[in-house]
């Protein structure tokens, strides 16, 4: 069994998910290190496309990948991938900073929560396969659904403004963006439903 | 992060059958959602495990994005400094979610918790304003300036006037049901209705119906009770909706 004392670089989905545990097992700030080496300049970058100046976004930057190490026990490998779990953590920041108000999500002790049915087994997706998979199939996308996923998920734009931008339909936007999704989990293996 | 469910149910839910748009929730998994849409969204994915499976995948592509786009440049001492915001401090930013806050829940189960904490209660600690015969009112913080978010009571069987919208209306069904000519709308149902939508929505004869709404623009009412009556109805649950805004200034 590899060691997690000495994380390898963490450019890697399976290591970053190594160094994770690492930090919530012994707090382990050399897995820290190599995590911030490789998710601070993106968490950045993630900050300024969606606006924000880049003196804040440094600073935003800063509170959530500390926030990522008080909160390293509570990530679950089995949920989602790190990326998407610092993804969040940024995301959240960001709009509750500027909201001055947490952002409303659903809450797992909510008694009106109404619960997951049993997992199907191929739901399970592998992280460690997800970025490289999901990349592939925006690849293969036709032009023009790959353009409005790059403007939703990378240009950070409402469905609204992508309209906007594009001078396209609002209508078109939505269907096109429902027509990607489609395609992507069914190159990801989930079912549509 | 969507919630593994934690409650062991022994009655069953349906599920909802009316979502909202893809776009709607890729929206919110990106962030791009104004405030009062998130409050929406959020309710309606505490009543809908389909569409909190949605707004994980979409999370998913929003993690890969972090490894396809460009990096920006970081400041030297940035790990330093963040060192030191955990070494220095041991209490949370300024900003950090409070997670050990007491929550408020509604322990009828009828409003979701997002809506639970903004109401301070359940849904019955809230005082109706009577709006018209079978219409109740109660207008909600508003917690941006271009929305306005309100809970509706509708007493069974009654009839809502033939509307327009001046901007798009979003209802997410709390309690009973509504029917239009789109089809019925039960609990967890969402539906989302623009300028070019007419309808004329009918309260199930059951029980009341309890919706949560947002409005964007004034409602137009149109056909029988396109009337000053139909016209001063509209403004009223808009000034209403506006009112509340003014004095809630902690929230401006």
């Amino acid at each position: 069994m590899r060691s997690l004392d000495v994380p390898a670089a963490s450019d890697t989905a399976e290591a970053q998910r190594d160094c994770m545990l690492s930090i919530a097992r012994n707090n382990d700030r050399k897995a820290f290190a190599a995590l911030f080496a490789y998710f601070a300049p993106r968490v950045k970058s993630y900050l300024m496309r969606g606006g924000t100046p880049a003196d804040v976004a440094e600073e935003l930057t800063q509170e959530a990948m500390a926030m990522v190490w008080r909160r390293a026990s509570s990530f679950d490998p089995q949920q989602a991938s790190v990326a998407t779990w610092i993804f969040t953590i940024a995301r959240n920041k960001r709009i509750d900073r500027f909201r001055r108000e947490n952002r409303p999500e659903p809450d797992p002790d909510d008694p009106a929560l109404v619960p997951d049915a049993d997992p199907a087994a191929d739901d399970v997706i592998q992280a460690d396969q997800t970025s490289r998979a999901i990349r592939k199939v925006l690849d293969e996308l036709p032009e023009e659904q790959a353009e409005v996923i790059r403007l939703a998920f990378f240009e950070d734009l409402a469905h609204s403004e992508i309209a906007e931008k594009t001078g396209l339909p609002l209508g078109t936007v939505k269907s096109r963006l429902r027509l990607a999704m489609d395609k992507i989990r069914r190159s990801l293996g989930h079912m549509v439903e | 992060m969507m919630p593994a469910s934690s409650h062991d149910k022994t009655r069953s839910a349906a599920l909802p059958r009316h979502h909202p748009d893809e776009a709607v929730l890729i929206d919110y998994a990106t962030g791009a959602t104004d405030a009062a849409l998130n409050l929406f969204v959020a309710s309606h994915l505490t009543l809908c495990p389909q569409c909190r499976k949605r707004v994980a995948e979409a999370e998913d592509i929003a993690g890969a994005a972090f490894d396809l786009a460009e990096p920006a440049s970081i400041e030297t001492d940035a790990l330093a400094l963040t060192m030191a915001l955990i070494d220095g401090d041991m209490t949370p930013a300024a900003n950090d979610r409070d997670e050990s806050a007491t929550k408020t829940y509604d322990a009828t189960g009828i409003l979701p918790a997002p809506l639970a904490g903004l109401v301070g209660g359940g849904a019955s600690t809230i005082r109706w304003k009577p709006l018209f015969k079978g219409f109740h009112i109660h207008a909600l913080p508003p917690v941006d300036g271009n929305r306005r978010a309100y809970l509706l009571k509708i007493d069974p069987g009654c009839v809502a006037p033939d509307h327009g919208h001046g901007g798009e209306e979003h209802v997410l069904v709390l309690k009973g049901s509504f029917s239009d000519a789109t089809g019925t709308f039960r609990r967890g149902d969402v539906e989302i209705a623009d300028t070019a939508t007419h309808h004329q929505p009918v309260a199930g004869v059951e029980e009341e119906c309890i919706c949560l709404a947002l409005l964007d623009g004034p409602i137009r009412p149109s056909g029988f009770f396109s009337s000053r009556i139909g016209t001063l109805i509209g403004d009223i649950v808009w000034r209403l909706t506006a009112r509340r805004r003014n004095r809630n200034s902690t929230f401006g």
